[in-house]
Formats: C-alpha cells, structure tokens, sequence
C-alpha cells in the first residue's frame, strides 16, 4: 500500500471504538487518515476541488452519524464501508446535477479545465504525465474507472475494492488488468492520434 | 504498484512490465491528489461533524440510562412478584398443618395424585383403606364399652 494511504490497521478498531464513544482525538486521527483518501477519489471523479471537499465532508457527516448511533455494522471492513460511502455519494452528485443540466458535472469539468490551471495538475513532478491519465481515467467506464479510483487514489487493497464492490477479488483483479489494459491504449491514442487513426 | 498487494494478491495474469509501470504512474497520481488535498481539510470536516460526534453519545448514555431504569424496574418486579409468592405458600402450609390436615393432603395437588398418577392413585387408595380401618379401630376401641372403667376398682388396675 502506498506509503500515505497505509491503513494502520492495527490500532484502527481501537480508533473506531473511541471515537465511537465520543472521543475527540480518536475521531481527529481517523479524519487525518481518511479524509485526503476520500478527498483525491471524489477529486478524480468531479475535477472540481470545491466539490470534492463538499462530497468529503458530507461523506464523513454520514460516517459520524452511523458510527455514533450504531448503524456501522461493518466490524473490521470500515475502510470498505467508507469507500462505499464515497462512491455512493459521488454517484448522487452526479445524478442530482445530470437532473440540472446546466449544473452537470461535466460542464463542471470542462469549466474546470478551460478556465483555470488546475490546481492538481501541477502539483506532481510529471504534470504532463498525469494530466493524461486524468484524461484517459475519464475516458473508462464506470465500473473500470470506479476500480482504477479506488485503487489508485483511495489507496485500498484488492481485497478491500472487493468488499467494497460487494464482489470476488478475482473478479476485482481481473477488471483492474483489464482498466490497466485499456489506459495504455487510450494513452497511445493520445499521444499518436494519427498513429491510431492510420492503424484504424 | 503497491507492494502489499504484489504479495497476496492473486492476479489471473502477471502484469506486463508496461502495464506495471503505468500502474506505478496511476499510484503516483494518487498519491499527488492525496498530497493535494486543501490545507485545513481535516480541520474542516472534524467542525462538520463534531456536533453528531457529541450529540450521538449523549444520546446513547440517555438510552443506556432508560435501559437500565427499565432492566432495575423488571427485576425489582420479579423479586416482589416472588418474596410474595414463597411467602403466601408458606402461609398455606402453615394453614394446612394448622388445621390438621394430613401431609400428604398438604403436599398433594388440590385434584389429587389420582388425577396424573394410576399407579400411585392404586397405592394412595390402599394407604387410605388401611388408615381408614385403623381410624375405625381406634373409634371401636375408645367406644367398646364406656363403662369397662366404671367396671374397674382402682384397686385392680
């Protein structure tokens, strides 16, 4: 697991037991854990960093809410539950704006790349390089493009995407290959559009 | 690619060197959009939801107060409902000795043995007879002759 999305899983029950019961400090840990997580899944997703902070917060408010009246039922499989959580949240973002055309997520995403820099973008040592995933990322299906975030951005396991998705792990890894399988290619078309045209 | 996973996971195919190097660029990405998260985000989440973080708990310890009052009141139902009970058995078989009545009458269910019991209905008839003749001679006796006393001197007792 990624250094920075490594789970700590060993005094994670102990964290969600305390915060449970009110704890503050339990809660804050789980939050500097957890939030970034959340927050580049919904980034990938809504390319929109106001967005995705608003989807990350009202994640966690649902989060906080089941935790302390004893709706999160999911012992042991929390970071599954959360990431569940998230999508689900995404998924309604999207179909409540996809109602209000001229508030769609799209329209939010081509806004956000024509009329300002995006601030991730640069932010890694290989802006170009990830700037076409993006694109690429986008270009996926839902189901492959939901493995490929949760992956990559939520920083889970195949095991947690797994239970997440309510799915075999095989079945999890399989897609994975083949999303993998698919960006190569759509990264190559875009970097030889007439490459591929001629091939085609 | 995350080094956890290379070792559990059990991919259908390995992956390609190309595929293995675009998965690294996928992790990279990630982690630059973790790293990119606004400054204060956590802050702002934790303001978000402490409310419900504070609010939930008392709820639950109003709940587990209720609980608890109501869990009191049930056994301190239960032990009344059965100081009562042993104390009015008690009573009535302080009464039954009291008024002579046999023990077995006493133990015995108000229907009887004879009710759930053939055999020992059998054996309880038997035992009754016997005290029945018994009793009989006992009255026979204490009524032979009233006067076998008044027959009697002092002297020849």
């Amino acid at each position: 697991m990624p250094a920075d999305a490594a789970d700590h899983g060993d005094d994670l029950p102990r964290l969600l037991a305390l915060a449970a019961t009110g704890d503050d400090r339990a809660w804050r840990s789980i939050l500097d854990r957890y939030a970034p997580r959340v927050f580049a899944m919904a980034r990938s997703r809504v390319r929109q960093p106001e967005l995705a902070e608003e989807i990350t917060q009202s994640v966690f408010a649902k989060v906080a809410e089941k935790m302390m009246t004893g709706a999160y039922t999911d012992q042991g499989r929390f970071e599954s539950w959360l990431f569940r959580v998230a999508m689900n949240r995404v998924r309604d973002e999207f179909r409540s704006r996809q109602r209000r055309p001229s508030e769609s997520v799209e329209n939010h995403v081509l806004d956000a790349r024509e009329s300002r820099p995006d601030p991730i973008a640069g932010a890694g040592e290989r802006p170009a390089e990830h700037e076409a995933l993006r694109r690429a990322i986008e270009q996926l299906s839902d189901a492959d493009r939901t493995v490929i975030e949760l992956r990559h951005h939520g920083g889970l396991g195949f095991k947690e995407i797994a239970s997440a998705l309510d799915e075999p792990t095989g079945t999890v890894l399989a897609r994975h290959h083949r999303a993998l399988k698919k960006l190569k290619s759509l990264i190559e078309s875009m970097a030889h559009p007439s490459a591929q045209e001629q091939s085609i | 690619m995350n080094p956890h996973d290379q070792h559990h996971d059990a991919r259908p195919d390995p992956l390609t060197p190309e595929l293995s190097a675009l998965a690294a660029a996928l992790d990279d990405l990630g982690r630059s959009d973790r790293a990119a998260a606004p400054p204060g985000l956590a802050d702002r989440v934790y303001f978000r939801t402490a409310a419900s973080l504070r609010a939930q708990p008392a709820r639950a310890e109003r709940r587990l107060a209720i609980g608890s009052f109501v869990r009191i009141a049930a056994v301190l139902a239960l032990t009344t409902v059965g100081v009562i009970g042993v104390s009015r058995l008690a009573r009535q078989h302080n009464t039954l000795v009291a008024t002579d009545m046999s023990v077995l009458d006493a133990v015995l269910p108000a229907d009887g043995v004879e009710s759930w019991n053939p055999i020992a209905s059998n054996a309880l008839a038997d035992v009754r007879s016997e005290l029945d003749a018994l009793e009989s001679e006992l009255d026979s006796f204490w009524s032979l002759d009233s006067n076998w006393l008044d027959d009697t001197s002092e002297g020849s007792l």
